[in-house]
């Protein structure tokens, strides 16, 4: 965006501040767990400046802001349950002495034991939900029948979100109880219900508007509640705006991250590679409260065989309650955790056959109408094609040739290649959820606004979205305006997540957009003295027959106003023929699937056990891609962030305590760890089910980051000689070195 | 106080400790600024700071979150609002249709950093360009599409620019900045610039305004100046405590060629070396490489001078040998001829911008494959950044060979004592700290180790 180059874009935290704005600062548990004794609050209260303390007990309606399941209360009333658990928050004239009113709040705890493990929790039976099992034949009969049956464990970390622009949100009071919410959140809807819970007014006195976010990842998908929640409720009683930010710090240590998973895989093949059964069991650490878990674990489980079809298999998920803040959201949703299991399956697998890799994820790819375990065949499964193309384009073989010859020449430094195949199902898989609705509004002018439900955090949905209607109105993309996404102009609205927001969002505005274009095409029939099937609307020009004529976009538009036809249009879209019965546990969750395959070349420093990704190379499958630069901007994102994940993001735990907790500690990839990107879209990808013969984007190209860690294991193989069968990321320099030496 | 914010001339009372950051966003109300991290880490409140260097003005990126505005007295402050002129300028456009921003909160502070590189890269050689902009953390873009800026913007000013002429007035010329940057050396040498005096002695602040922000807040502030020269004798160099990383990078030092690995330029343009010694942080990367060269400190109380050897400054965790009212002036080593072979090694969970695991230095002299002298220390292996006596003494008169030097990293090992910390457990730093005392001899004389 031009505004983003000249420091223009506001966030939240940019807007103007009303002389009566009082700001937040959010008071937070200290121990992991444990019962609320005493809670002071009266030095705080009588501190210069503070004008009011919010609690529990200062809330109208329910002290409940959980989604899926209502386990998690705003502010914590009786009892704690992770270190960062709000429980006040204080509010006054400034930020310092908002801040210095909360040093002074004094708590006393009665500690309880906490569990930090997920295979604990488990044992314990501290489930969030229960456990869920997919099955798809039965692999108990099938692992005598195979060559060679491989288990083991593979584990990954937590990964912080690490949004620029950290949790925020200005609640300004308006006329008749009615409240103005600017949330910095990926579902405005979801903020609007809860904060109609919370204070116990109808949602339609309440209005959420977002600009856009500075990133998100998911992380300002339900974490971004409680803040505007918290915001709301004082400006709500107090009648004064109320401005919350979090400070980075804060915002790492109390919010939540990608889940950590602990798993257990065990993979049956035949000497040629083939795999006949599969078994997985995931032990998500869920946090202490729901947030999105269950939702995630869902991903995972359709996940499981990533773009492999593999006759008998069973997964199962344990959604485990710990004492650590509700982990959530982050690109991908639970498929990354589960892909990296059935990969480090994989990697196990070809060191006992004692082949590559890539021989046996080539052998397993889904072909057309093969099953997932859910039961949906796949339909134009483009995983082969993807698989080939890339070892193609990017001689692969060569590669490995060149890579074997560069360890035999280097004593110190070695190399490593890893394939990762990807497969990405696309719609939320609670199906209610995909939904969509927009609002375009043509001006007498000829200038067009297009609202949707769609949030802007830089994927670039709005300007897809943009160049949507301008293909369907037929008019220059400089006449369409993206308006903010706001709950009064768009109601009820899915949050922006599941890589679905160009999709369905596109898809309504586009519904909304042809029926304004009709309208447009039967007046100009009318005018021309021609039937409308002959008329058409092409760069603001109004062709007969593709023949210009005298009538321009701005001027039908005013003669169609003169003739008092209607100028806006509302549009609904919800994508047909998706459904799930969990019960059964089988269904066709997914509109459709993302395919690609990427190849990632790894450095090992084996005397420091430091690292590099030396390249990262995708096939990516974007269908009849929107927009080039916007799709290729969101595989080289995702697969940067994939690599951090994998290797030098390492969140750290003491006893429930984050110890990353800020820039200097959790370290996120910067230009130089950013390997060398090259991104090849498949051809002829057309893909019926979405907008304009698209695909979704956003979290796919995720996926092959996931490489990265096999590229380093075999770098790390090359210098030991022998078989690497440990999994865990992140793979820190302290892992490398271990990995190297024991 | 006086300076000049973007075409402004501000002229008016304002506190030495308040950090540039706030004063933008909230009293002058440049919302193109963006808080981020508060700690100099993310790049996204970065500024110009332009000052007289000479006759001519030079600007350097900063993280305005630690800058104060003592610093910015007598300074030119740009933030982007001050580089905007009616229409984008070619950085802006390139990185527009480069999609080099994506959410574009970490935008401004890119395209300062950018500016950086095009006010002070002779060349204009893309990878110095990286180099500018590598405090910046931006989360969606997984920077390829930066560095396909950066190579477009490069290649367009190298065919514009003369490396010869002054560059500031070239890039308005090219209407690459605004025409009022044109007389601003002028306006420069034309404010009011009293030195700030107080209790607190503040050198690049880098660190202080992490560790004790509100201490800072409440302070009257003492600001060095006038320490920042690098002097070379013939077997000394002498460096004024102000001197900065950016400095010591580029003033063709034995270690100088290891600076990349400390912070980010931004910072560098900031942090001291006195800042970094004084600190005493026990994982300095300064201090590090100034303990192996043996280097010593000239102290100053009330005119009095005293020397001391840095290794005998440390005393203890974040103790160190320095009186009240002291100022450290300069810190020299011998650099006596060119058998003295130098290396500095850091292994750190980013390899950029990030506290190292464990570093070490190593000064040597070697004749026909004896070691006629070894200097190694090492850092976060102990309370203090520590000189590797046994192990120093060790390697003299040894022969180099792969023996000694396993020998020496066993004994490296055994004079330290790590802790276990978010950095890495006290097993690994150990292990690691044996590793590095092998990269030194590798990296050094190439010699055929087997870890």
């Amino acid at each position: 965006m031009k505004s983003h180059t000249r420091g223009e874009t506001l966030y939240v935290d940019d807007l103007n501040e009303p002389e009566d704005l009082l700001f937040g600062a959010v008071f937070v548990s200290s121990i992991p767990h444990g019962k609320i004794k005493s809670l002071d609050l009266s030095k705080a209260k009588n501190h210069p400046g503070v004008k009011a303390l919010l609690t529990a007990d200062q809330i109208p309606g329910e002290n409940q802001i959980g989604n899926i399941i209502m386990d998690e209360p705003l502010f914590a009333e009786k009892s704690v349950h992770f270190m960062g658990q709000p429980i006040a928050c204080v509010l006054a004239k400034s930020k310092e002495t908002a801040l210095q009113g909360r040093d002074l709040i004094h708590v006393e705890y009665v500690a309880q034991p906490p569990v930090f493990d997920p295979r604990e929790a488990a044992e314990k039976g501290e489930l969030i939900s229960p456990v869920r099992t997919l099955v798809r034949g039965n692999p108990d009969l099938v692992w005598d029948s195979c060559d060679l049956v491989v288990e083991g464990k593979a584990e990954t970390g937590a990964q912080e979100h690490l949004y620029l622009e950290t949790q925020a949100c200005l609640a300004l009071p308006q006329e008749g109880d009615g409240l103005k919410i600017c949330s910095a959140t990926q579902a405005p809807t979801a903020v609007q219900r809860i904060v109609s819970k919370v204070l116990k007014i109808p949602m339609n006195r309440i209005e959420v508007e977002v600009r856009r976010l500075g990133g998100a990842f998911g992380g300002k998908e339900d974490q971004a509640t409680p803040w505007a929640v918290m915001a709301a409720l004082g400006a709500y009683l107090l009648k004064k705006p109320v401005k919350i930010t979090l400070h980075r710090e804060e915002d790492i240590k109390i919010t939540g991250k990608r889940h950590p998973y602990s798993s257990d895989y065990k993979m049956g093949l035949n000497r040629d590679g083939v795999i006949l059964a599969y078994e997985a069991a995931y032990y998500q650490n869920a946090g202490a409260a729901a947030d999105l878990s269950p939702a995630i674990m869902e991903r995972s489980l359709f996940h499981a065989t990533n773009a492999y079809a593999i006759p008998d298999v069973r997964i199962t998920g344990y959604s485990c309650k710990t004492n650590l803040p509700p982990f959530t959201a982050f690109r991908g949703f639970g498929a990354p955790q589960a892909v990296f299991v059935i990969e480090s399956a994989i990697h196990h697998a070809a060191q006992a056959l004692g082949v590559d890799a890539s021989k046996i994820q080539k052998k397993n790819l889904l072909k057309e109408n093969d099953a997932f375990p859910y039961g949906m065949g796949v339909k134009r499964s483009n995983a082969r094609r993807s698989f080939k193309e890339a070892q193609s384009i990017f001689a692969f073989s060569k590669l490995l040739k060149e890579t074997n010859r560069f360890n035999k020449r280097n004593r110190l430094v070695k190399r490593g290649v890893a394939l990762a195949p990807i497969c990405f199902g696309i719609s939320f898989t609670n199906t209610f959820l995909n939904q969509a609705g927009a609002l375009v509004q043509v001006y007498t002018d000829g200038s067009v606004s297009v609202n949707t439900g769609a949030v802007e955090m830089g994927q670039g949905v709005n300007p897809k979205i943009q160049k949507i209607a301008a293909l369907t109105l037929g008019i220059p993309e400089q006449r369409i305006l993206m308006e903010r996404t706001n709950t009064k102009r768009i109601p009820n609205t899915s949050p922006t997540a599941a890589s679905s927001g160009a999709d369905i969002n596109g898809m309504a505005a586009m519904l909304a957009c042809e029926i304004i274009r009709k309208r447009l095409i039967r007046c100009a029939a009318e005018e021309l003295g021609v039937v409308p099937a002959l008329v058409s609307i092409n760069r603001g020009k109004i062709l007969v027959e593709d023949n210009s004529t005298d009538l321009t976009w701005e001027s039908l538009v005013q003669s169609a106003y003169l003739k008092r036809i209607n100028l806006s249009a509302q549009a609904h879209f919800a994508p047909k023929g998706i459904h799930y019965d969990k019960a059964l546990e089988k269904g066709a969750p997914f509109t459709y699937h993302v395919f690609g395959t990427a190849v990632i070349q790894a450095e090992v420093d084996c005397l420091r056990g430091t690292l590099r990704i030396l390249k990262a190379q995708a096939v990516h499958d974007a269908g009849k891609s929107l927009d080039h630069n916007i799709d290729q901007g969101q595989i080289e994102g995702g697969i940067v962030q994939a690599i951090g994940w994998m290797t030098s993001e390492e969140m750290v735990y003491c006893n429930g305590e984050i110890q990353s907790c800020n820039l200097g500690t959790y370290k996120v990839p910067d230009i130089h760890c950013a390997p060398e990107i090259e991104s090849v879209f498949l051809r002829d990808s057309q893909n019926p089910k979405a907008v304009l013969k698209s695909k979704a984007i956003g979290e796919p190209p995720f996926l092959y980051g996931i490489g990265s860690y096999f590229a380093v294991l075999n770098a790390i193989r090359a210098f030991r000689n022998q078989t690497i069968t440990r999994y865990g990321a992140p793979l820190t320099p302290e892992r490398v070195l271990s990995l190297l030496c024991d | 106080m006086q300076f000049l914010l973007n075409d402004q001339l501000v002229d008016k009372a304002l506190g030495a400790q308040v950090p540039a950051l706030d004063y933008l966003r909230h009293q002058a109300r440049l919302k193109g600024v963006k808080c981020g991290c508060r700690e100099g880490d993310c790049g996204a409140c970065n500024v110009l700071l332009g000052g007289m260097e000479g006759a001519d003005p030079v600007y350097r990126s900063r993280s305005s979150c630690l800058l104060l505005l003592g610093h910015v007295q007598g300074k030119h402050l740009v933030t982007i609002e001050g580089l905007n002129q009616y229409q984008l300028n070619l950085v802006q456009q390139t990185i527009l249709e480069e999609n080099a921003s994506q959410c574009g909160f970490c935008t401004p502070g890119l395209i300062i950093c950018v500016y950086d590189y095009l006010c002070n890269s002779k060349e204009l050689d893309p990878e110095e360009g990286v180099t500018a902009v590598e405090g910046v953390i931006c989360r969606c873009t997984g920077y390829a599409s930066i560095r396909r800026a950066i190579k477009k913007i490069s290649a367009h000013y190298l065919s514009r620019l003369d490396p010869h002429e002054d560059r500031i007035p070239a890039l308005v010329r090219e209407k690459a900045l605004p025409p009022y940057f044109a007389n601003a050396g002028q306006k420069l040498s034309n404010l009011r610039n009293p030195p700030i005096k107080g209790d607190l002695i503040v050198a690049g602040a880098t660190d202080l305004l992490i560790q004790r922000p509100l201490e800072v807040s409440r302070s009257k502030l003492f600001f060095l100046s006038n320490l920042d020269k690098i002097k070379k004798e013939e077997q000394r160099v002498i460096i004024g405590s102000g001197v900065t990383a950016e400095q010591l990078k580029n003033a063709g030092l034995i270690f100088s060629k290891h600076m990349d690995l400390i912070g980010a330029q931004t910072l560098r343009n900031a942090a001291t070396v006195g800042g970094n010694i004084i600190n005493a942080s026990p994982i300095g990367d300064l201090c590090v490489m100034l303990l192996a060269l043996n280097a010593a400190l000239a102290l100053k109380l009330d005119n009095k001078l005293r020397t001391l050897e840095l290794k005998d400054f440390f005393l203890g965790y974040k103790q160190i040998d320095l009186k009240p009212g002291e100022i450290l002036e300069n810190i020299s080593y011998f650099n006596t001829g060119e058998d003295l072979r130098f290396n500095f090694e850091k292994v750190s969970k980013r390899q950029h911008l990030d506290i190292a695991s464990v570093n070490s230095g190593c000064a040597i002299r070697v004749k026909k494959k004896k070691i006629q002298w070894a200097s190694l220390s090492a850092g976060g292996v102990a309370p203090i950044p520590l000189f590797l006596e046994k192990t120093s003494a060790f390697l003299v008169n040894k022969s180099l060979d792969p023996e000694t030097v396993i020998l020496a990293s066993r004994i490296a090992a055994s004079e330290v004592s790590p802790i276990s910390d978010v950095r890495g457990s006290k097993t690994y730093k150990s292990r690691l700290l044996r590793r590095l005392i092998l990269a030194h001899f590798v990296t050094l004389f190439d010699l055929e180790i087997i870890p």
